[in-house]
């Protein structure tokens, strides 16, 4: 799976702030800002003005909070109420082999800045893709794109990534999304996968289609 | 208990949603293996639990009754509509934490590890009442129904619990479970197949049609910010908060997957859909 070092934000601070989460480099998000005079466009505070949060720092591969699991499945009559065999105490998600938990930035959970809105003396609010410079950072080399509408980041990715030696510590990034329009399709599926209603209708219809087939 | 009795169920007519009318949605079978399915009134909803295999274990009816009693255990553990359960005395203040059933305990633990992971958005502990670990237990409970499943034999295990869905093996000899996102605009078609992994889970949360589904679970009231939003990952409980969560947060709920390269997510609102993950690929 491709992965990339940035999140669909709304402004270049909400990008600031996550570029620095994701790679600890505060300068990176500089440089990006400042290497694309049309960013300057869009209005938003400068990078140094978004906190971004150098303390931050990738760790090592992150796990999910531990399955609690029943003491007997295969009994599971009201006397399996009974104490379960392990519960398990490790329950906060925890970041396998980093030598100290790095708590995430509070800044990554600010909601993006509202950019200032535009005097009708400016020009229109900049469109399109712009690629920031390659910025070097200990894991390697990243270059960063965004699409802009409106003044308006409305996609980022990176351009260029770590590789190479450096490649592990690429998975440490965030998720990019992807967009796509949404059609109905048709489907052969054993299940659907639906707010509650929905599947309860999916079971019950299930069930009648099963009775009459004779199943 | 209601006892294992294929083909029960309330009456709902096939065209609701579009099963064997024609319409957009068909039932995949399971080929050329034997099936067994179970449909199962738990829980104000239902448990669809589909069992699958060349050849399956002569004691088939046995296991399922024994996945179908823990389902009905965990309304005795954790229904927060029965004055009786562990959760509801806990939550009246009537027992302490330490003397409800270690499972509980640790559904609780594992509720704060998402709190944790989710920076607070999914918090059972914010609700009125007490906490209300629900939205977490149903996916949590598929997940481990699945498990005993599997783990007494049977190859290829299916249970969906209205929406919470938890796979083992595949749903033929030649595919992976298919499982349908719903369309929340129109609930009787689907956006997206997905190819669900042995072992994996699938979660959906909405508010196209259960609106206190979600104030019930998350912090600072019913805001939402998708249409609908699903996690496909290898935790069944955790897909289940994590899909509430997603639904909350917006765009920047991704910064919680740093490091799950298992888990996928896909997210709608005003008709188009945000994704990520391999299930997406």
């Amino acid at each position: 799976m491709r992965r990339a070092l940035l999140v669909t934000v709304g402004t270049v601070a909400g990008l600031a702030s996550v570029l620095s989460y994701s790679d600890g480099a505060t300068s990176m998000a500089t440089d990006l800002a400042s290497s694309s005079g049309s960013l300057e466009g869009l209005g938003a505070p400068a990078p140094e003005e978004s906190e971004p949060a150098a303390e931050a720092s990738p760790s090592a591969s992150a796990s999910t909070p531990a399955k609690p699991k029943p003491a007997a499945t295969t009994k599971a009559k009201p006397a399996a109420a009974k104490p379960a065999a392990k519960p398990t105490a490790a329950a906060a998600p925890t970041k396998a082999g980093a030598p100290a938990p790095a708590p995430k930035p509070s800044t990554t959970k600010a909601a993006p800045k509202p950019a200032p809105k535009p005097t009708p003396t400016k020009p229109a609010l900049p469109s399109g893709d712009f690629v920031g410079s390659s910025v070097t950072h200990k894991y390697g080399t990243v270059q960063v794109g965004i699409r802009v509408k409106d003044g308006k980041i409305i996609k980022a990715w990176a351009a260029k990534y770590p590789t190479g030696e450096s490649a592990p510590y690429s998975e440490f990034s965030i998720p990019r999304l992807v967009s796509e329009t949404v059609g109905a399709t048709s489907a052969n599926v054993a299940r659907v996968s639906g707010a509650t209603l929905t599947s309860k209708a999916w079971a019950s219809s299930l069930a009648s289609a099963m009775s009459k087939a004779g199943i | 208990m209601t006892g294992p009795a294929e083909g029960t169920g309330t009456g709902a007519t096939p065209s609701e949603t579009g099963i064997g009318t024609g319409g957009r949605i068909t039932y995949a079978g399971a080929g050329s293996w034997q099936q067994r399915l179970h449909v199962e009134p738990v829980w104000g909803t239902h448990v669809v639990i589909d069992v699958r295999a060349d050849a399956l274990p002569d004691d088939v009816d046995d296991l399922l009754a024994e996945a179908v009693a823990f389902l009905h255990q965990v309304d005795a553990w954790f229904s927060t509509y029965r004055a009786d359960t562990p959760i509801t005395m806990y939550r009246n203040g009537l027992i302490e934490l330490e003397r409800t059933p270690s499972i509980v305990r640790a559904v609780l633990e594992a509720c704060a590890g998402a709190k944790q992971l989710t920076d607070g958005v999914f918090d059972p502990w914010a609700v009125p009442g007490g906490v209300d670990p629900s939205g977490y237990v149903k996916g949590w409970a598929a997940g481990v129904a699945a498990d005993m499943l599997h783990d007494a034999g049977i190859a290829n295990v299916c249970v969906d619990a209205s929406g919470d869905i938890a796979v083992h093996g595949r749903m033929t000899a030649d595919e992976d479970w298919s499982v349908g996102i719903t369309n929340p605009y129109d609930t009787q078609s689907v956006v997206r197949v997905v190819q669900v992994p042995s072992g994996y889970a699938m979660a959906t949360s909405g508010l196209y049609e259960r609106g206190e589904h979600i104030r019930n679970t998350v912090s600072g009231g019913s805001s939402v910010h998708y249409d609908s939003a699903t996690v496909v990952g290898p935790d069944a409980g955790l897909a289940d908060a994590l899909a509430t969560a997603c639904l909350v947060e917006g765009p920047t709920c991704n910064r919680w997957f740093v490091g799950l390269d298992d888990w996928s997510v896909y997210l709608i609102k005003d008709g188009r859909a945000e994704f990520f993950g391999p299930a997406f690929a």
